[in-house]
């Protein structure tokens, strides 16, 4: 006859908590011995009676806890910081990112230095400019220096001499004696 | 009972519609459990409400295809652990409410019979008393092994321990239940 079983591996039987084979031995342990059989029996009773008492006392969901649990949840706002994690998904920063950098090749140094203007140049200058061009290359499309002489003579300025460096008057005149 | 501040995502339809969902579906088991193993409605309703809130806030860690209950009892362990280490020993017990028997932890469900809850509370009378000297530790394994009637290994994910443990502390736990459970009747007759 086999020996008789402790306890503990009744109740590890009587969950299901035994290998395959310890579990089948026990099992035909049970059909023959009273004794084992009657404190499993035992261990069974009480797990019935935990569970029929907990069936019995069951209590139902109160509202309250369910009105408390949105109450803090919707009082659970979250920080600035928090916003600003949850914004900085991919789908978020990648465009912020596009625009800021766009933004920044385009529109940024005029407003960075925008308080900081560098000198300012009369409309003047370019006209000058324009018309010392002009006296250069007399021949150039779409230029007429008879337009803007008026306005160098009115301003007392010569109106391609002061434009023309020593050195290019050198060349000009080496070519001029070379001719 | 409140449950630590962390940082939260900003909360959204999902999240939302998982947390009404978890309440309808589970929030009785949940409620139920915790009473079990608190022992006393009062701190059952802040458990359940701490463990809903952690739901909320922690839904995306919850793994779908898994067993919810089992996870959401593994967070109302969890904080009834941290709550007990807190409070550095039993939870308090309850006064009664509108002069309620105290052995049936007062509100009780109005569906049952009268007759059937007369005789549950003669049988369960002395079990809870029992079950309320156990250390919380024992009381959770019997009731997750007795009441919820998990495997010892579903017991230990939740209670975040060994089978060893599990085992170790359900045959000790049984033990003392049974020879509390003799005590109280020997003395009642």
């Amino acid at each position: 006859m086999t020996p008789h079983y402790d306890l503990e591996t009744f109740i590890d039987y009587l969950h299901g908590a035994l290998a395959p084979e310890a579990d089948a031995a026990v099992f035909e342990h049970l059909q023959t011995c009273t004794a084992c059989d009657a404190v499993y029996d035992q261990e069974a009773a009480l797990g019935e009676a935990l569970r029929s008492a907990a069936r019995a006392q069951e209590l139902e969901f109160p509202s309250m806890i369910k009105a408390r649990v949105w109450d803090t949840v919707r009082q659970d706002k979250p920080s600035w910081l928090q916003l600003l994690r949850a914004g900085w998904a991919p789908r978020v920063a990648v465009p912020v990112a596009a625009v800021v950098i766009l933004a920044g090749y385009l529109g940024l140094p005029p407003i960075i230095h925008g308080s900081q203007a560098g000198p300012t140049v009369d409309a003047a200058y370019f006209l000058d400019e324009h018309n010392a061009e002009a006296q250069q290359n007399p021949f150039g499309p779409g230029l007429t220096p008879a337009v803007y002489a008026t306005d160098s003579q009115d301003r007392g300025t010569s109106s391609a001499d002061s434009y023309i460096d020593a050195a290019d008057a050198a060349t000009l005149g080496d070519t001029v004696a070379t001719r | 009972m409140g449950v630590p501040r962390k940082p939260i995502a900003a909360p959204t339809p999902e999240a939302s519609a998982f947390l009404e969902m978890a309440m309808t579906q589970y929030g009785k088991a949940t409620y139920n459990f915790a009473y079990r193993l608190t022992g006393n409605e009062a701190d059952a309703r802040d458990l359940t409400q701490d463990a809903f809130i952690r739901v909320y806030r922690a839904w995306r860690s919850f793994q779908p295809g898994t067993s919810f209950l089992s996870w959401i009892y593994r967070i109302v362990t969890n904080l009834y652990r941290d709550e007990l280490r807190r409070r550095k020993g039993r939870f308090q017990e309850e006064i009664p409410e509108d002069n309620a028997p105290q052995e049936f932890g007062g509100q009780r469900p109005l569906a049952v019979d009268p007759i059937e809850d007369y005789v549950a509370g003669q049988l369960g009378e002395p079990l809870a008393k029992a079950l309320a000297q156990l250390s919380p530790e024992q009381r959770q394994v019997v009731v997750l092994a007795d009441i919820e009637e998990y495997s010892y290994q579903e017991i230990a994910d939740i209670m975040g321990c060994s089978i060893g443990t599990v085992r170790s502390r359900l045959h000790r736990a049984r033990a003392l239940l049974r020879r509390l459970i003799t005590r109280a009747r020997q003395e009642r007759r």
